[in-house]
């Protein structure tokens, strides 16, 4: 029941980032990251095995979903994952103020290196104009949706410790 | 398993960070030499689109929901001026099939082909977005099936929106204009000078690309109609692409930096129809 409500919350999150609804919420063509926001919110709470594993599931079906280069997400997000659970694991407490800032950095960190990716990919974007424009906007944008899913991602824990 | 992931945790992170570039990167580089769509890619599309066709339906009607709210009553007026207009519209619409019905009898009598006689169209729902805010493309909810294949060109009532890239049974991937990757050769209707229409992050939020490779005398004005030239053999000729909206000297540069506004509002399209 609690991989199922897992699941169902990725599913849900892909399906918020993939289609027309996220045109309603965003914002001068600003969308917020729900897989990722979730991804690091499972992190924030779950071992870092078990959030390693995760994060690359979900970045290869991210990677299969979106016709990215297959790896490029789950190299992305498994970065991601090892920064964030180690952070949890040894320098911060687990909180929703210290979940907003953590995800905003790591977030900013992964548009960054998307940015330097796309470099790679032959593409010609000024910087100072995508980390104004995209980045750091993308990094606050994921900060307002973090308290739903922080949230969310509590309660399915903390049913399942009640349930083991 | 876990046990051994906790024992192993950083040589874990580091074998599979490693494996994960080295795929990347062989699949980066092959990405350009593949002409088919990847075939999880399709696969999971396939699966993917009808669900994604039900939340676009979600999320048009919460949309609408809470655009009636905020509207109600202007709606309600706005609503009894219309059901007069519509009623205006219906008499004109009966006249105008008078005249299509005369119109057709007339063009058959001369052998007249239309224009798009030899293509035939497919009109396409847009039922997804690109994931990320660095591509300009989407998804629609027809595919092969439909007779949609890879390069066939997208547009609307009012000009060109882009190609298609991918295409599965029962969706399809389009790259608009607006992505770095398009690119499109253009020809200004007024004078007949020739360029190539580019997408550029900078502009792409207007709505805007820019006309590259002009020739440094070229008579182009702002308010001009840029239409495909036809000579890239991807688009066909005669295609509106857009208007120039802007020309700017570049200091130390020989060329213009000129802008075009493209004619089909690309944020906001919600039907295309599909060239085959």
């Amino acid at each position: 029941m609690v991989y199922l409500l897992n699941i169902l919350m990725f599913v849900a999150c892909f399906l918020l980032d993939t289609t027309k609804i996220v045109d309603i919420i965003s914002i001068f063509g600003i969308m917020p990251q729900f897989v990722f926001v979730l991804l690091l919110c499972f992190c924030i709470y779950y071992s870092k095995e078990k959030s390693l594993v995760l994060a690359v599931i979900v970045g290869l079906v991210t990677d299969i979903v979106t016709a990215s280069p297959i790896g490029a997400y789950a190299v992305l997000f498994l970065g991601a994952s090892v920064l964030c659970s180690v952070t949890y694991e040894n320098i911060i407490e687990r909180s929703l103020p210290s979940a907003l800032a953590v995800i905003f950095v790591i977030s900013s960190i992964l548009n960054i290196i998307t940015y330097i990716f796309q470099i790679f990919m032959g593409k010609d974007f000024a910087f100072m104009y995508c980390l104004w424009r995209y980045i750091l906007p993308t990094g606050v944008y994921n900060v307002i949706i973090t308290p739903a899913l922080y949230w969310l991602v509590g309660k399915v824990y903390y049913r399942n410790e009640r349930i083991f | 398993m876990w046990n051994f992931i906790n024992r192993n945790y950083w040589n874990v992170v580091i074998v599979t960070a490693v494996v994960l570039a080295l795929i990347c990167g062989i699949s980066a580089f092959t990405r350009g030499e593949l002409e088919d769509t990847p075939i999880m890619t399709g696969a999971v599309n396939v699966i993917a689109t009808p669900v994604k066709n039900l939340f676009d339906n979600v999320g048009d009607a919460v949309g609408g929901f809470f655009g009636s709210m905020a509207n109600a009553g202007k709606l309600t007026k706005e609503n009894a001026q219309l059901k007069n207009r519509l009623k205006v519209l219906e008499n004109e619409n009966e006249h105008l099939k008078q005249f299509e019905r005369e119109n057709i009898r007339l063009r058959d009598m001369l052998g007249f082909k239309a224009a798009q006689g030899e293509n035939k169209v497919v009109a396409c729902e847009v039922v997804g977005r690109s994931f990320s805010s660095w591509n300009t493309t989407f998804i629609l909810n027809k595919g092969t099936n439909d007779g949609i294949d890879v390069g066939n060109i997208v547009m609307n009532n009012n000009g060109l929106v882009g190609n298609i890239t991918m295409a599965g049974n029962n969706w399809a991937q389009v790259t608009t204009l607006l992505d770095k990757d398009s690119s499109v050769s253009a020809v200004i209707t007024r004078s007949g000078a020739v360029g190539i229409v580019e997408g550029d992050i900078n502009e792409s939020d207007d709505n805007m690309c820019l006309l590259n490779y002009t020739s440094k005398n070229a008579d182009i004005n702002s308010g001009d109609t840029v239409e495909s030239s036809g000579l890239g053999m991807v688009f066909p000729k005669g295609l509106i692409i857009g208007k120039v909206q802007d020309i700017k000297e570049i200091k130390g540069q020989v060329n213009k930096r000129i802008t075009v506004k493209l004619s089909a509002d690309i944020y906001n399209l919600k039907e295309v129809m599909v060239l085959i």
